[in-house]
């Protein structure tokens, strides 16, 4: 999978969880501050990302996923990419 | 006698009682409920917040002065039975016991129905969820009469919910094969709106009926009728009124052995006139809300000035019944 | 309408700091810790699970009329719990039998080993390609209602019988609705309480969640690293004082009352102010202000966010000098549903003995949650009234206030 592969489909996650389609959210935009996310979507954004990708994320790592940059750095981490 | 009233009613059931197991076919979450917000709810929980709803254009302007003063009770036998197995299920499915939906936790407390409808409609009274059985709806009657009675609560949203999922037809299932009784399962999403007849006055609501009485008990011998025969006697003597006076009964007519156990109170303590309504032949087993629709049939049946009785035996011994008096069509 | 003051009589308890009212008060005193590893539930794919587990149960020395194959955990929890209770309070099995005494018990996941079987049961019959029936007896074991059944069958009574299923506040639920269920003359006594049994379901959720601590609950602790599961289940026999005296019955305490509410927020972040909110109410209710109590047994779960919150809530009402406040989580772990019907024990027993309970494990003060909160050690103290706190998931607030007796 390439990385804009990655991109995507994490995009497709994070907006599915948060109930947004995908023109609504942007690479940058916050999560909990622009689309009204509360600590258990956080949580299930990055449970869904742990089953999806294989990988074990501590929880510390939500301070660092605010926005789909974010989420994505996290990931890209601990999956080795 | 209390001075509590119905004054508002809504029953959503399963659409095809011919079916063994009657969904509501139409009744789609985010179609129902919009897109926003919905995607994790369990559909007992989406049936009882769309059930609440029905309600809230009428206690709208008391919900904006005073939201503390509406609570909610919903009679539940088991909350989802679905969210709850489910979640374990997915605990043990995948090589990892961490791939379950930490989002979807919430749904496997019991109470989840109640606390999702409080948030979505705003409703910051008492908010208690109460299991009996195939009785919950005439346990949250009861223990609503006794929230707004002792000044609780203003006006109560109280009822009883069912869903059907692959999990609980399951269950019910089973529960057909072991007491011998053919699959007839329904879904259901009845609420009241309960307060007194003045909170109702002041709010210009006119009441549906008034609850006279009603009383929660248990058989501890299920076979034998004394125990439901003296709590109908005492909710009747409780309500003041003798039984040649009762128009109408709706029996639970749940599994065969509570079903003879009602006809045989049926038969001696009321006077051979009164019409019989039987909630199951008319909807089918609604577990947890079977007695609410017990009392809507009954209400569908009466006059105004008329006055009714339900009362049933659920199958684990739980025993109820309510006297109401119809007031208003 | 009739207003009856309501005393309690009578008290049991399962618990994992000990299975009787001598044990479990002795353990509050000495600030035992009930944590041990996991062997009552399927811990398939974790790793050294601590939770606060009930030992050395015998079922049998308190059932004498049910098949015990008939009865989940959490059913024979409740029925030894009530047993103990009403031998506390003197009731014989012949005084009980056809009485209409209600039985109200709270919790949060009823039969939940039974649901877990069928869970487990239903996987491995999907991995094999099966699709099976669910087995009926755990279907039958499963129903909530059976808590509070359990009881009324074993003795013999017709009263009403239910169970409150609010989750974490549902022991102070249910003790409530039996408390104006007596104060209005409705009944003369009643059963109440709570009961839980540790679970995978729970355990699982929380562990998702991040909220379990790897070995010890540290309520109000700087470093708290969350909850620990427990079990148990703490009934309370409510009677009306005319019939207390009547019967010659020793009294405990009283019961002054209690408020609900519902923070219509959040199904899992607690809320401060809404939970201020419902401390006033139970005051209210209770006819009592804040000055007037002398110690709070806190819901206390060692969450970062409810610690927080709670002790955020009381300073609303009480100001910067609230009374001292414990969490008894930090002994016997949060037991769900019969977790504040456990601590409303404490709090009786705190009045009765004129003592306050601690809040173990404490190392380091939290200067986010600014309450005494009774460290390591018991504390004698005068004690005349006392609220115990339950909140739950759903925002479901429920607080019960105890008093000393006084003629």
């Amino acid at each position: 999978m390439s990385k804009q592969e990655r991109v995507e489909n994490i995009k497709e996650i994070v907006c599915d969880i948060l109930e947004l389609e995908e023109d609504e959210v942007t690479q940058t935009s916050l999560f909990k501050e622009d689309h009204n996310a509360d600590s258990l979507r956080a949580i299930e954004i990055l449970a869904t990302l742990e089953k999806e990708y294989q990988v074990k994320i501590p929880q510390a790592e939500l301070a660092k996923m605010v926005n789909l940059d974010g989420v994505y750095g996290v990931v890209s981490e601990h999956a080795g990419w | 006698m209390t001075n509590t009233v119905i004054s508002l009613k809504q029953v959503l059931v399963g659409d095809n009682e011919t079916q063994q197991f009657n969904v509501m076919a139409d009744f789609e979450v985010k179609a129902a409920l919009g897109k926003k917000g919905t995607r994790n709810l369990d559909r007992l929980t989406a049936l009882s917040i769309y059930g609440i709803g029905t309600h809230m254009d009428d206690l709208r302007e008391q919900q904006q002065a005073d939201p503390t003063c509406i609570g909610t009770v919903v009679g539940s036998a088991q909350g989802s039975m679905d969210s709850i197995v489910r979640f374990t299920y997915e605990s043990l499915a995948y090589d990892k016991p961490d791939y379950v939906n930490p989002a979807l936790f919430p749904n496997t407390v019991m109470n989840c129905a109640a606390g999702q409808s409080a948030i979505w409609h705003g409703l910051k009274g008492p908010n208690t969820t109460i299991s009996a059985g195939e009785l919950s709806g005439l346990a949250a009657i009861q223990y609503g009469l006794s929230l707004i009675e002792n000044r609780y609560a203003k006006t109560l949203l109280v009822g009883g919910c069912e869903e059907l999922s692959q999990t609980n037809k399951k269950a019910f299932s089973a529960l057909a094969q072991q007491y011998n009784e053919t699959e007839k399962f329904t879904e259901a999403s009845v609420f009241f709106v309960m307060e007194s007849a003045e909170t109702a006055e002041q709010y210009g609501r006119t009441p549906i009926a008034t609850v006279l009485s009603c009383l929660g008990g248990f058989n501890p011998e299920p076979s034998n009728a004394a125990a439901l025969k003296s709590l109908i006697a005492d909710g009747l003597q409780q309500a003041d009124v003798t039984s040649d006076k009762v128009r109408a009964v709706s029996l639970g007519g749940l599994w065969p052995n509570a079903k003879e156990i009602e006809r045989m109170c049926l038969a001696e303590v009321f006077d051979e006139h009164v019409l019989m309504i039987d909630a199951y032949e008319q909807y089918g087993n609604a577990n947890s809300a079977h007695f609410t629709l017990q009392i809507s049939a009954l209400l569908d049946e009466l006059q105004p000035g008329e006055i009714g009785v339900a009362y049933a035996q659920c199958i684990k011994g739980n025993t109820g019944m309510v006297v109401i008096r119809k007031e208003a069509v | 309408m009739s207003v009856n003051r309501v005393v309690i009589t009578g008290l049991g308890v399962v618990s994992s700091v000990g299975t009787s009212i001598n044990e479990f008060k002795h353990a509050l005193l000495a600030g035992e810790s009930g944590a041990g590893p996991a062997s009552q539930f399927n811990t398939q794919g974790y790793e050294d699970v601590v939770n606060c587990e009930v030992k050395d149960f015998s079922a049998q020395n308190y059932i004498k009329h049910i098949p015990l194959s008939e009865l989940g955990r959490t059913s024979q929890f409740s029925i030894a719990a009530a047993k103990m209770a009403l031998d506390d309070a003197g009731f014989s099995v012949e005084q009980l039998s056809g009485r209409r005494i209600p039985v109200c018990i709270g919790t949060t996941d009823g039969e939940s080993q039974s649901l877990d079987k069928i869970a487990k049961d239903w996987v491995e019959a999907s991995q094999a390609g099966h699709d099976e029936a669910f087995n009926i007896d755990l279907v039958e074991q499963s129903v909530s209602a059976n808590l509070a059944n359990s009881i009324s069958r074993e003795y013999g009574l017709t009263g009403e019988s239910v169970t409150i299923s609010t989750a974490c506040a549902a022991g102070n639920y249910a003790i409530g609705h039996a408390f104006d269920k007596i104060r209005s003359g409705q009944a003369e006594a009643a059963i109440c309480g709570g009961s839980d049994s540790v679970c995978r379901k729970t355990y699982a959720g929380f562990f998702r969640l991040g909220t379990i601590a790897p070995e010890k609950c540290q309520p109000f602790d700087k470093n708290r690293k969350g909850i620990l599961t427990g079990e148990g289940s703490g009934i309370l026999i409510l009677e009306s004082l005319s019939s207390a005296r009547k019967r010659g019955a020793k009294i405990y305490a009283e019961v002054l009352g209690y408020g609900l509410n519902c923070d219509a927020n959040h199904m899992v972040s607690p809320n401060k102010e809404s939970i201020a909110a419902c401390i006033r109410r139970a005051h209210k209710n209770a006819g009592i202000k804040p000055e007037q109590v002398d110690y709070i047994c806190a819901h206390g779960t060692g969450t970062v966010a409810n610690d927080e919150t709670e002790s955020g809530a009381i300073k609303l009402v009480y100001g910067e000098v609230p009374p001292p406040v414990s969490s008894i989580k930090s002994m016997l772990g949060h037991s769900m549903g019969a977790a504040s019907a456990i601590a409303s024990i404490a709090c009786v027993l705190a009045i009765k003995e004129q003592f306050l309970p601690p809040t173990i494990n404490h190392q380091t003060a939290d200067e986010n949650c600014p309450v005494d909160c009774i460290p390591n050690q018991s504390r004698k103290s005068e004690v005349n009234i006392v609220q115990n706190n339950g909140f739950a998931f759903g925002g479901n607030n429920a607080i019960t206030l105890y008093g000393a007796f006084h003629e």
